[in-house]
């Protein structure tokens, strides 16, 4: 997704949440401001109403008291009331007859609202009325029937006091519902307390002005009366009434809808419940008599079993709420378009250049490394166009570099390639997991093998190795142990080894193999082999050579040492003493021809790597003086004394006693041959450690080393001119082959000498455990 | 064993004539019984005729050489117990493996030893 339409969609939604927050934030509050207005409102009114409702009856009792003490209606009940006590039926007859006219045609005609004007006896009954036919209706028991009045209420009242009855419908009185008033009947005479006394008799008003009570609660009859207003809110709200219901929850006064309503509808309403069951005045939300939810307040007008209702639709007063909502709906929608826009132009200007560089990034991806993101601007955008910038320029100086390196690194590996193959030696190279990764042609040619075929493949299963004529197994091959240990590892002529190819063809082979490092890490080695073929065969000749020179040389000699050790012991015959002269000279020289002959065999078996070393662990000090011993009567002979000076703790080494004992021996012979008329006729021999050394020196104080012979003296049968003279019959090999030998156990031999004051010999062989 | 007159009885094989006369000389003389073969050939007839107390035997000899001829006599039943002092000019370390492979006594350099010296080699060999 594009960065821009992150943004869009990110800032859109903030808005978006923001305004549908607002927007339920303010519709909650609107609705109840509006609702708590309203029914504040309600409640005031139906207040207002209960007053107006107040004043209405009101002016009805007072209609009622004032005709009950009318002077004439007064005298004539007190009359009839004494007639009828007294059973003069046709005095009462008369005078009721009177009465009811005088009712009839000079009282209910200067009220049209009053129908019906009845005066009543003690116990209820109608005595006179304007309807005569309602002489001896028994009213008390239409109180207990109907409820129709308060007769029960009045027979025992005051002067003063009426009791009024709204709203009852009784068909043989009236077709229209009716309001009851009835008072009580006082004399003018008063009491003792001054109060006036009561006549058993009261005054019963039927008015036909009940539907007049909804005129006058909507305002209409105030309307009438000439007010300005009074039906405002009637005609404001169209679903606004006001109404009356008795404790019977039937309508008392006809709905606004409705005209057949009253004292039909019924209305089981919270409201209403709650007037006639607790006693409470209620304001709120609920629903009306038809189920719809309304805002409505009550008024229990106790005392005339009534509740007054003053209602409005719900829908109707939360209206301006839908028209706000639906304003602030367009006004969010406005302002998350407006702001998707503003985000839209303003992301496209910011992010210009992130598109450059992009584009710039894209022709680089192609392999266009020339070119460069034109990004101006001081901001994170520059920056980074500036950093990009500098990024392609060192990618293109590393590519130049990289591809300068390549070139030469080619013309390296041509020039290595080249060489391998030209190599006259064969050669391999195996990775660490002893797999052919490199076969140079001299190796393919040699092995009859082709490099494709065995590429990657174990090196151990391209060809095998032999000792003479036994295979070596894997693990002990020179790769195997260059592998293991990180070590150069040779095998060379005089080892005996043999490669043998698939066709069973078995090539004598030097081997050197090295190992390839990363750092520590060993992670191939490198092989190298020559055909030997034809220095084997040179080797094998001069082997059997010394072995048939030797045997040759010396089988003669022998029977010369023989036949004069038999003549010299007589086993011949006595010799004269001349004879015997000669003949010990015969033997002397034989002795040495036979001393030469062993050391040119020695040294050419030495040359030719078939001395082998075997080491064993020895005692140093006794391989020394083993050699002491044997070169002791030598020194005897020459008047020298052998001075051993052995070490303070027994060093043990590894090495071949008998080669070592041979180093030590012709050091001693050196030294005892060329000490003669020295200073001091001692020969010093010590065994010192040092460092990871065994140093043996042997000390004398002879005739030295003149300078010139220092650097020849281990040459082959080089030597020095004072010891020609001194004994003529040295070989010039002694020190060659000391060296030789010392070589082949890792040892080293040197010297310390002054002409005329003697020399020192210094050889040393390594401690490898101690 | 001592048939004749309890004298140790040695087989000396060795082709190099002057060198075998001088052994037999030398040794006669230190009253040894003497007898002489010229090639391995003839040392292995001799030896299974007259069973030596001790046998010296060179290796380099025509027709039969030391060490097939030695190999032989320890095929044989007479022979396998018979004892060998192997006495050379030869260097060769191979062969004097070989030899002791071949229970030989010892491996001796001819040119190194004086009859005195080998008699008393000899005589320590054969406990006397």
């Amino acid at each position: 997704m594009k960065l821009r339409t992150k943004a869009v969609i990110l800032v859109s939604t903030f808005i978006f949440l923001l305004i549908s927050g607002l927007l339920l934030y303010l519709d909650g509050y609107l609705r109840k401001y509006l609702k708590d207005q309203m029914i504040n409102s309600l409640r005031i009114m139906a207040e207002v109403s209960e007053g107006t409702y107040f004043a209405f009856v009101e002016n009805e009792k007072i209609r009622t008291i004032d005709w009950s003490s009318d002077g004439r209606i007064r005298n004539d009940t007190e009359a009839l009331l004494e007639a009828i006590k007294s059973g003069n039926t046709e005095e009462g007859d008369k005078l009721a007859k009177e009465l009811s006219a005088y009712l009839r045609e000079r009282k209910i005609v200067y009220d049209p609202k009053v129908i019906i004007m009845d005066i009543l006896g003690p116990t209820g009954i109608v005595i006179a009325s304007s309807r005569e036919d309602r002489i001896g209706v028994d009213e008390a028991e239409e109180e207990k029937r109907l409820n129709a009045h308060k007769f029960s209420f009045a027979v025992k009242a005051e002067f003063g006091q009426a009791f009024i009855r709204p709203v009852i419908f009784e068909e043989d009185e009236s077709l229209e519902p009716m309001t009851h008033v009835v008072a009580r009947v006082f004399s003018t005479k008063r009491d003792d307390l001054g109060k006036l006394i009561p006549l058993d008799a009261a005054v019963l008003l039927h008015f036909t002005d009940a539907d007049k009570i909804n005129d006058m609660l909507s305002g209409k009859w105030a309307a009438d009366q000439g007010a300005v207003s009074g039906q405002a809110f009637f005609q404001k709200y169209k679903t606004a009434e006001i109404y009356l219901v008795g404790a019977d929850k039937i309508m008392a006064s006809s709905s606004r809808f409705d005209a057949d309503s009253i004292l039909r509808q019924k209305v089981d309403t919270m409201p209403i419940r709650n007037c006639f069951e607790n006693n409470k005045e209620i304001s709120g939300e609920y629903l009306n008599y038809s189920g719809k939810p309304v805002l409505g307040a009550s008024m229990c007008l106790e005392r005339d079993d009534l509740a007054l209702i003053l209602e409005v639709g719900a829908d109707e007063v939360l209206a301006p709420l839908k028209e706000v909502r639906n304003r602030l709906i367009l006004a969010g929608l406005l302002a998350f378009l407006a702001s998707a826009l503003t985000i839209t132009i303003l992301s496209h200007f910011l992010l210009s250049g992130l598109r450059k560089i992009t584009k710039v990034a894209e022709e680089v991806g192609r392999g266009d490394l020339d070119i460069r993101a034109e990004v101006r601007g001081k901001d994170e955008i520059g920056q980074l166009a500036k950093v990009f910038n500098q990024m392609l320029g060192s990618i293109q100086k590393s590519q130049a570099d990289l591809f300068a390196a390549e070139i030469s690194l080619r013309e390296e590996k041509d020039r290595l390639n080249a060489i391998i193959s030209s190599m006259a030696e064969g050669m391999a190279v195996v990775d660490n997991d002893c797999r052919i990764v490199l076969l140079n042609k001299t190796a393919e040619r040699m092995l009859e093998i082709s490099y494709d075929k065995v590429r990657g493949k174990s090196y151990y299963d391209g060809w095998k190795i032999l000792k003479g004529n036994e295979i070596i197994p894997n693990e002990k091959r020179p790769i195997a142990e260059t592998l293991r240990t990180g070590k150069i590892a040779a095998r060379e002529l005089g080892d005996n080894i043999y490669y043998q190819t698939c066709s069973g063809k078995k090539i004598p082979v030097t081997i050197a193999t090295a190992p390839l490092k990363y750092g520590e890490t060993i992670i191939g080695a490198v092989v190298v082999f020559r055909d030997v073929t034809d220095e084997k065969r040179l080797d094998e000749s001069k082997s059997s050579f010394i072995s048939v020179a030797s045997h040759q040389l010396r089988t003669p000699l022998t029977a010369i040492k023989l036949f004069i050790e038999m003549l010299n012991t007589g086993k011949a015959g006595r010799l004269n003493k001349t004879q015997k002269e000669y003949i010990e000279d015969v033997s002397v020289s034989t002795e040495r021809m036979i001393g030469l002959v062993n050391d040119l065999l020695n040294l050419s078996r030495i040359e030719s790597g078939k001395l082998k070393a075997k080491p064993s662990e020895v005692r140093i000090d006794e391989v020394v003086k083993s050699a002491i011993d044997e070169a002791a009567i030598l020194a005897k002979e020459q008047k020298l004394s052998l001075v051993f000076k052995k070490p303070k703790n027994i060093i043990k080494l590894n090495l071949d006693a008998d080669l070592f004992r041979q180093v030590i021996h012709n050091l001693l012979t050196n030294a005892i041959r060329y000490s003669a008329n020295g200073k001091k006729n001692d020969i010093i021999i010590k065994i010192e450690k040092s460092g990871k050394e065994c140093v043996v020196s042997v000390q004398d104080f002879g005739i030295g080393i003149p300078e010139e012979a220092k650097i020849r003296l281990f040459d082959r049968f080089y030597r020095a001119d004072n010891a020609i003279k001194a004994d003529a019959n040295g070989t010039g090999v002694g020190l060659y082959t000391i060296k030789m030998i010392l070589e082949r156990m890792n040892g080293r031999v040197w010297f310390n000498s002054k002409l005329n004051k003697g020399t020192t010999f210094y050889t040393s062989i390594p401690i490898i455990n101690e | 064993m001592a048939k004749s007159i309890n004298k140790p009885k040695i087989l000396i094989i060795e082709d190099e004539k002057f060198i075998s006369k001088a052994y037999q000389v030398g040794l006669a003389h230190e009253g040894f019984a003497v007898s002489a073969a010229y090639d391995g050939k003839e040392g292995l007839e001799k030896a299974k005729k007259e069973k030596p107390d001790l046998i010296l035997l060179d290796i380099i000899m025509p027709v039969m050489d030391g060490l097939t001829m030695l190999k032989e006599l320890r095929k044989q039943d007479w022979g396998k117990d018979l004892k060998v002092l192997v006495l050379t000019n030869s260097n060769d370390q191979a062969k004097t493996s070989e030899s002791a492979h071949l229970n030989a006594i010892d491996f001796l350099l001819k040119s190194e030893w004086s009859i005195e010296l080998l008699t008393k080699k000899i005589k320590e060999i054969l406990s006397i």
